[in-house]
């Protein structure tokens, strides 16, 4: 894949989902503290209120709450992990560097959690790259920057035929990988005046990889990055490319 | 067309319309709802994303209301309170947005409050034009945070809200 001087990656994540012992509790991922504290000291609980993830309780607070994971941020706030008794989430946050240091730093945070948390199995593995597109103009021609979006009808007259704001989730399957690519797409409030802002988003993931060791686990990602890289390149246009280069 | 929103801010993620009630009804909203679930899943940028468009939206409701709000004579925030509410909104980072409630004030204004454990602060926009803070723990006495308006004052007690929090 070519490299974009201003690659639009606003979060690019690591995601490996386990099976834990039944025996461990809510209260034994804070064992995980002692060890990142010094990189990670901002730490927050997530919680899980009928059935909807939650950051934070000053919003959406609820009754009903109760913990799912903890979260930690380094100092600069553009590094995040997430641990839960169903896995482990490790995020870069713009700006993003690269797939090795996110890669690495995830690997170095899994032996962490892995060793504390003693998994039975991985379950799922994903890695996620999440582009904002921040499009100049308050009216865009879709196909002009993407090559994947929602066709509406050409039979409509012009005026018929305006749209948005959208959100467009599709899953794509990976026969080779024996996993789900999925894209969504939405537009959100844009990063600039007089703009449009479209997000594409890949979450590829797959369920119950094939691996069986750590070297393997890490190469898994590897090819996952290239299926994510094959996705990006394919569903953007050259007006797009100039952009962010 | 793609064409960007213009007439008020739309709150995410995009929810369909709950009137259907037929079984196709039920079952597009729990495909979507679910959909939507994966989607934002265990992404920093979607929590972010879905807590600053229910801000803007809040803020957007705020925009609207009239005088009396609250049966007591308040004020109606005004146009120079809402312009700053939204300078003070686009300095809140996603970890600020994670704490944040937005309110009317009973004096003429927005207020944005951060709560933390024992730990409150809060930064107010005022139909008068000012940006004027104050932040407290447990039962001490309250400590205000001066600005001067601009961006860099904002952003400084912003950052000062921060360290109160201990975030």
């Amino acid at each position: 894949m070519p490299h974009y001087e201003k690659a639009p990656i606003t979060e690019a994540l690591i995601d490996i989902r386990v099976e834990l012992s039944v025996d461990l509790r809510f209260e034994d991922l804070r064992a995980i503290k002692r060890h990142i504290s010094s990189d990670y000291p901002h730490e927050e609980t997530r919680n899980l209120a009928e059935g909807i993830i939650q950051f934070g309780s000053a919003v959406q607070a609820s009754a009903q709450q109760k913990p799912w994971g903890l979260v930690f941020r380094n100092d600069s706030k553009n590094q995040v992990l997430q641990v839960r008794l169903d896995g482990f989430t490790f995020s870069r946050l713009e700006p993003y560097e690269t797939f090795e240091s996110l890669r690495d730093e995830a690997r170095r945070l899994w032996d962490i959690y892995r060793e504390l948390m003693r998994p039975k199995k991985v379950t799922r593995v994903a890695v996620r790259y999440i582009n904002q597109l921040n499009i100049p103009g308050i009216t865009v021609e879709p196909a002009d920057y993407l090559n994947t979006y929602p066709h509406v009808s050409d039979r409509l007259p012009p005026e018929l035929r305006n749209f948005g704001p959208y959100l467009l989730r599709l899953p794509m399957h990976q026969d080779d990988l024996k996993g789900i690519l999925v894209i969504n797409e939405a537009m959100t409030a844009p990063k600039i005046p007089d703009a449009i802002s479209i997000v594409l988003d890949f979450d590829l993931y797959v369920e119950n990889p094939p691996v069986t060791t750590e070297p393997e686990l890490w190469s898994f990602f590897d090819r996952l990055r290239e299926r994510k890289n094959t996705y990006f390149e394919a569903c953007i246009t050259d007006k797009t490319r100039e952009l962010i280069r | 067309m793609l064409t960007a929103e213009v007439k008020k801010p739309t709150e995410f993620p995009l929810l369909t319309e709950n009137n259907a009630v037929g079984g196709a009804g039920e079952e597009l909203r729990a495909k979507v709802s679910e959909g939507l679930r994966d989607t934002l899943g265990n992404s920093v940028f979607w929590a972010d994303t879905v807590l600053r468009s229910g801000v803007q939206v809040m803020l957007h409701a705020l925009s609207e209301l009239h005088s009396n709000w609250d049966s007591y004579g308040a004020p109606a925030p005004n146009e120079q309170a809402l312009e700053n509410a939204a300078r003070i909104l686009e300095h809140l980072n996603a970890f600020d947005l994670t704490w944040t409630r937005i309110v009317p004030s009973a004096e003429g204004g927005i207020g944005f409050c951060f709560t933390k454990d024992d730990r409150y602060a809060d930064i107010e926009s005022s139909n008068e034009g000012d940006i004027i803070g104050v932040r407290y723990a447990g039962m001490q006495p309250p400590v205000l945070i001066e600005t001067d308006g601009t961006d860099t004052g904002i952003e400084a007690a912003l950052k000062e809200i921060r360290n109160h929090l201990r975030v």
